[in-house]
């Protein structure tokens, strides 16, 4: 069967295309080698938190930056993409997680700003779509505020965490004090409790009360409580009113290290949307190649247990990621996509990505690499040549913008995903 | 090296200190091949070099069973390589009496399936890896036990004279800054590529030239033997598996300086080129990064070397810098390489021992480590059991009790399999530690992942567990992260490339980690 639109990867760039263009009318295709780096993302979708240019602070709101990068940067993504569809696209976002009993938020205050969530390390994250039940941490409610960790859960120190909170608080004038409180839950087994694991156990009415009569046992009389992001897999939202009615104050989570359960709920909500508007979903087999045709893609290839399968469409959408999901790989001179072989931006030679840089402060040539397009996001050559007339790309395989430094990869991956997917 | 005499000495009764500016193997030892030679790298260029390694070698085997892994070795000679360095090398062997059984190039290439069908020779010699990291604190804490003493990150900022003579050291704490003295009647020079830098502090040039020699670590072991080139000893031609990995290297480059050099480009592409004749597999295998030391080539002038108190071999030099330079109290062991440390600091402890009047022999070479001891039932052992026991020796068996608790038994490092409890163990030691210490102690952070997950973990464990003030664990947190970062960008592309998207998915997403200079 030949479908009207083939999106390949399940990033979020490649979930938000195949909903938009199910939303069109078309008969989809998702065909991904596994799950999206959404699903071990913190689940909260950055639109921009700084700046291009400036490294301190971070930007209050995001669309005016926006709006700069649009007038001084062409080849942004968000300049390619334009305001209407980074709009359409959260508000499609926000349709998907609200179907999913797993309402977001987009922006703090009427004034569209950028949430400040506290980090599982105790820094400040700007960031703009959020679940409503890590909302509630943003650091600029103050208040007595208690952070909740336990014995058995390796992955989250809310002593570490509150330490670096308050020093971080006071050091840019935000009110609020923070606690760290450690339970021990008295569960053991044969391996190490995941964030996942306690996401399932809090599932549970019996443990919610064996918790919160441990908290409450330590201290008493704090505007909100936090926990790392465990509050359940499915139905978070009635875990943390129920947490809520229990302690008596405002309950929420932070996002930890994978397994991230806020970037599972996220993918997993895509997945539930997806099926039941109709896409039809290939997850789990890698895609080698392309057959195309006179400037226009035919079919793609996926290695099905046993043997490769063509899988023919109109249109394809491109979003298996970046160095990160795979869509680019690299070898010790050169960067290539690795289903078209599509030109990609980039500094040749390994020598130029690194050197002179630090891991952490960023700002790495490597960054920006990855393919250049037109206005419809079609990749080009050098000369500005579109190359096949049938095929968007989308998300983290797009060049000319620094994800890392600007923390605008969320929302180059869900606004071109929904562009992509409104033209394919 | 300095770990060597500090137990020869300790073994003697003599009373001892070991200064060490950094951490423990912090030089040479701590940045090298890990390979205990057979001595058929050097039978053909300098055979006194060869007789001692076969010799060193089937001691250290003994005394030091559980630091090295008997690997086997393989001299191979490719159809590009001159045959007639074959025949001299085979000779040559014969006469250091290093044991060279040619095996057919079928029985090779079925032992070694991943090297190049172009092997035209091939020959089992005892070649062995070694854990350098284990071999220096395991001396140090043998020592320890028998009343020796070591100080590590405090580096040496003068001499006490009196008279002529040495009479103690000025120390400075390199952490606090803190100053001391500390007496002695005499002092041994073993800082390596150091050395002069310590002996112009008296007053003396030792002529070291540092000489940098890079090593790639490739992520997982496709090589069963150490490997060696059958031509003159040259660049980037032996390969070390070593634990779950395998060291190519290395380069060999002068430099000005024994610290502040960096890796070029240029040496990981040459190590690949030369690496990959022998191996054409590893231009495909997944690198975890590069790292360099620096060798302390001891090369003096026609008149210094007469100077030299005893010449034991092209090797290695132990000076007396009463009969050269007139400074009493003061002793030298220069050059030499990893293989033969012991017998250095024999021939050293030797000296030291004539000169305080101490008569007292040798004993290292029947002496075995106490820590060279395993669990009988080691093969019963689960994993996480060998592993903690490979690393830690006796004190798996404190671990284990400790892994009742809760969650003392949690993986912090899943790469390397190291528990908290073992995390614990060390710090409890009472050494100040980073966690730059603490992955030379456990491997934390050395494996696949190099350090995405257990980092974080290993920071916010310390400061809840020492009570370390946050800034200090932010502190560590980020130096632990670059300094991997100073290994592997060298090496970035492919898969390890991804991981370490990953690694920045973590720290500069999801904890939004580095915005800033003056974060907290």
């Amino acid at each position: 069967m030949k479908y009207d639109v083939i999106v390949i990867g399940a990033g979020l760039a490649g979930l938000t295309a195949a909903a938009r263009a199910r939303e069109k009318g078309k008969s989809v295709l998702l065909l991904a080698t596994g799950p999206g780096t959404v699903s071990i993302s913190s689940g909260c979708i950055d639109l921009l938190g700084y700046q291009p240019g400036d490294k301190v602070y971070f930007t209050p709101e995001p669309w005016s930056a926006i709006g700069t990068i649009m007038d001084e940067l062409p080849r942004h993504p968000y300049r390619l993409v334009g305001r209407d569809h980074i709009q359409g696209a959260l508000e499609l976002l926000l349709k998907v997680c609200r179907e999913s009993n797993n309402p977001y938020l987009a922006g703090r205050t009427r004034a569209r700003e950028n949430f400040l969530l506290p980090t599982a390390i105790g820094t400040i994250k700007p960031t703009y779509l959020v679940p409503e039940t890590i909302a509630q941490g943003d650091i600029t409610s103050g208040g007595d505020v208690m952070i909740v960790g336990f014995k058995e859960l390796k992955d989250f120190f809310p002593h570490y965490l509150v330490d670096n909170l308050n020093a971080t608080l006071a050091r840019f004038g935000y009110p609020g004090r923070y606690h760290g409180v450690t339970i021990e839950l008295g569960v053991s087994g044969n391996r190490d409790l995941t964030a996942y694991d306690l996401a399932r156990l809090l599932e549970t009415e019996e443990w919610r009360e064996k918790i919160v009569r441990k908290i409450l046992s330590s201290g008493k009389g704090f505007t909100r409580v936090g926990f790392p992001a465990t509050l359940g897999l499915d139905r978070p939202l009635e875990v943390q009113k129920d947490l809520e009615s229990r302690l008596g104050c405002s309950v929420f989570e932070i996002p930890t290290l994978p397994p991230s359960v806020p970037g599972l709920r996220l993918y997993e909500a895509f997945i539930r949307y997806l099926k039941k508007s109709g896409v039809k979903l290939l997850i789990g087999y890698p895609i080698s190649k392309a057959s195309t045709r006179g400037g226009q893609c035919l079919s793609v290839t996926a290695h099905l247990p046993g043997r490769d399968k063509d899988f023919s469409a109109d249109a394809f959408i491109l979003a298996t990621g970046g160095l990160l999901g795979g869509g680019l790989v690299a070898d010790h001179m050169h960067i290539r996509e690795t289903i078209f072989a599509f030109p990609v931006h980039q500094i040749s030679n390994h020598r130029n990505w690194f050197h002179s840089y630090s891991l952490l402060k960023g700002g790495h040539p490597l960054d920006s690499f990855g393919l250049s397009v037109d206005d419809y996001l079609r990749p080009i050559s050098s000369s500005g040549r579109v190359i096949m007339e049938n095929v968007f790309a989308a998300g983290e395989i797009l060049g000319y913008y620094d994800p890392y430094k600007e923390k605008s990869g969320g929302g180059v991956a869900l606004s071109s995903g929904f562009k992509a997917g409104s033209l394919a | 090296m300095g770990a060597g005499v500090l137990w020869d000495l300790t073994l003697r009764g003599v009373e001892a200190l070991l200064i060490e500016q950094g951490d423990l193997a912090n030089g040479a030892t701590g940045r090298c091949h890990g390979l205990l030679h057979s001595g058929g790298r050097y039978a053909v260029t300098d055979p006194d070099s060869a007789k001692e390694c076969i010799q060193e070698n089937y001691i250290i085997r003994r005394i030091a069973a559980h630091c090295v892994e008997d690997t086997g070795g393989f001299f191979v000679e490719l159809d590009q390589d001159d045959p007639t360095y074959t025949d001299l090398w085979v000779k040559s062997c014969q006469e250091v009496g290093i044991p060279a059984e040619e095996v057919s190039k079928e029985e090779f290439l079925a032992t070694e399936p991943l090297a190049s069908p172009r092997v035209r020779r091939a020959f089992r010699v005892p070649d062995a890896s070694i854990d350098p990291f284990r071999l220096v604190q395991s001396h140090v804490q043998s020592a320890e036990k028998l009343g020796g003493r070591w100080l590590t990150y405090t580096r040496v900022t003068g001499f006490l004279m009196k008279n002529s003579r040495v009479a103690g050291v000025e120390v400075q704490d390199t952490r606090t800054g803190e100053k001391k003295h500390i007496y002695c009647d005499l002092i041994v020079n073993a800082a390596g590529a150091w050395a002069d830098q310590i002996g112009s502090l008296a007053g003396i040039h030792i002529p070291i030239v540092p000489n940098k020699g890079t090593l790639l670590v490739f992520h997982h072991r496709f090589v069963n033997h150490c490997l060696n080139r059958l031509r003159p000893p040259s660049d980037g031609d032996v390969f070390v598996p070593v634990g779950s990995v395998v060291l190519l290297g290395t380069t060999s480059i002068n430099v000005p300086a024994p610290e502040g050099y960096t890796i070029e480009p240029e040496e990981v592409q040459k190590i690949l080129a030369i690496g990959s004749e022998m191996i054409p597999y590893l231009k495909s295998a997944r690198i975890q990064r590069a790292f360099a030391g620096v060798r302390p080539l001891y090369e003096p002038r026609a008149q210094e070397k007469e100077g030299a108190e005893r010449q034991i071999s092209r090797n290695f030099y132990v000076l007396d810098h009463e009969t050269a330079d007139n400074i009493k109290g003061l002793v030298s062991i220069v050059g030499g390489k990893l293989t033969s440390y012991r017998l250095m600091a024999e021939q050293t402890a030797n000296l030291v021992c004539a000169k305080l009047g101490i008569s007292a022999p040798c004993r290292t070479r029947e002496v075995p480590l106490p820590e060279a001891v395993f669990s009988p039932a080691r093969d019963r052992l689960s994993p996480l059991q060998q592993k903690t026991e490979e690393r830690q020796g006796g004190g798996a068996r404190e671990i284990e009790k400790l892994w009742a608790q809760s969650n003392s038994r949690h993986i912090v490092c899943e790469c390397e399999l190291v528990t908290r409890a073992e995390l614990e163990h060390v710090v409890s030691r009472g050494k100040p530690l980073d966690l730059g210490d603490l992955r030379r102690r456990t491997r934390l952070g050395l494996g696949t992942c190099q350090g995405a997950f257990c980092s974080y973990r290993a920071a916010a464990l310390l400061h809840s567990q020492l009570i370390l003030p946050v800034k200090e664990a932010n502190k560590l947190l980020r130096d632990f992260l670059e300094e991997r970062w100073k290994g592997n960008r060298y090496v970035l592309w492919g898969k390890q490339l991804q991981e370490l998207q990953l690694a920045r998915a973590i720290y500069g997403h999801t904890l939004n980690l580095g915005q800033t200079d003056d974060e907290p």
